[in-house]
């Protein structure tokens, strides 16, 4: 054991031993971490790819919820156009029946229902009076919710109307007679044949649901204008040529 | 006539009148249609009496009824429901409304 100690040759050898072993397990740790680094790599490119994957799917996500917000936009313009499709099927669906029930009748009184009807049913009012010229004033043919003290009270503004043809609306033609005792009509309508006015619609409120007038009003005033007096004057002269026909001949 | 123009132009409807209340309980127990409109203020017996007397009939009772009137207060539409309308219009008429309303009562 001392020889052991005291040989120098047997002491080099074994710091050459346990050098060579301390460098082998060197070298096989760099061997070791070489692996790591390589499997490390190999992560490195696999979780590179994933991003690079997962970047193009967020943008694509990114241009679908685009895209899904174009189509809600243009659903949104459709829905509205549909709407404003549907509201001018109604105004058209109004001023079909309108005109079709005036001139769906020859009997004069029966014309004067339909124009009764047109206000109370499409324009939504039940104080008006329908009028007819005669000579420097005018007659009720109809009226309903007014008295002759009303009619009598606006008869300046009715002869207004019928003289210059034009029609009235007074400022605050929305405001519904309920508001305040009526000072005279909201809307005075001409009746015109050839642009002469035979007539009037004074109409001095509307009903208490009815918000105001809306475009289809003046729509259906433009219709009653140009349509009324004409079906007025034609189912009168029907009329009267029947008379005329079952009158017996000398 | 109004409400006879705008379901005639709807095309789908097959038609009955009467001229007043009375006549349409009378035309309602013959017929006994899918539903009945009725106008509130009608000659002979108003809308709400022709309502009642329509539930009152068995032949009748279980017949959807609009009923249309001029006045939308919630007394008048209360009076509507008490004497058994199904549903209920205001003036002025709105087509597109009227004809959802009787589509989704008959259908």
């Amino acid at each position: 054991m001392a020889s052991d100690v005291h040989d120098p040759a047997d002491y080099v050898r074994r710091v050459r031993q346990g050098t060579r072993r301390f460098i082998e397990e060197r070298l096989q740790e760099i061997e070791t971490l070489r692996g790591a680094v390589a499997s490390l790599e190999e992560e490195k490119t696999r979780l590179s790819l994933e991003l690079g994957a997962a970047r193009a799917a967020l943008e694509r996500a990114s241009s679908l919820q685009l895209h899904a917000a174009n189509i809600a936009e243009e659903n949104a313009s459709a829905f509205e156009r549909y709407l404003s499709v549907e509201q001018e099927n109604d105004s058209l669906a109004n001023l079909y029946v309108s005109a079709y029930r005036l001139h769906g009748t020859l009997e004069p009184a029966e014309v004067v229902r339909a124009i009764h009807e047109i206000v109370v049913n499409l324009i939504g009012s039940e104080e008006f009076a329908i009028l007819e010229a005669e000579g420097d004033s005018f007659r009720v043919l109809s009226a309903l919710g007014v008295d002759g003290n009303a009619i009598d009270a606006a008869e300046d503004r009715i002869r207004s109307v019928i003289e210059s043809g034009e029609r009235f609306v007074a400022d605050d033609g929305d405001r519904r007679l309920d508001d305040e005792p009526s000072s005279g009509p909201r809307v005075c309508i001409p009746l015109l044949i050839e642009g002469e006015a035979t007539g009037a619609i004074a109409i001095f409120g509307l009903l208490e649901q009815k918000p105001g007038l809306e475009r289809i009003d003046f729509e259906i005033f433009d219709l009653l204008a140009t349509q009324a007096a004409t079906a007025l004057h034609s189912a009168r002269l029907h009329a009267r040529h029947w008379a005329c026909e079952a009158r017996p001949r000398r | 006539m109004t409400e006879r123009m705008i379901l005639q132009r709807a095309g789908s409807f097959e038609l009955l009148y009467a001229r007043n209340g009375r006549e349409a309980v009378s035309v309602a127990r013959e017929a006994r249609p899918d539903l009945i409109l009725l106008d509130v203020v009608m000659p002979e017996m108003g809308g709400f009496d022709a309502c009642q007397a329509l539930r009152d009939e068995a032949a009748t009772h279980e017949i959807p009824i609009i009923l249309v009137t001029t006045r939308g207060d919630a007394e008048h539409v209360e009076t509507g429901f008490a004497s058994g309308c199904s549903d209920y219009v205001t003036k002025p008429l709105n087509g597109v409304e009227l004809i959802a309303k009787i589509r989704s009562l008959i259908e």
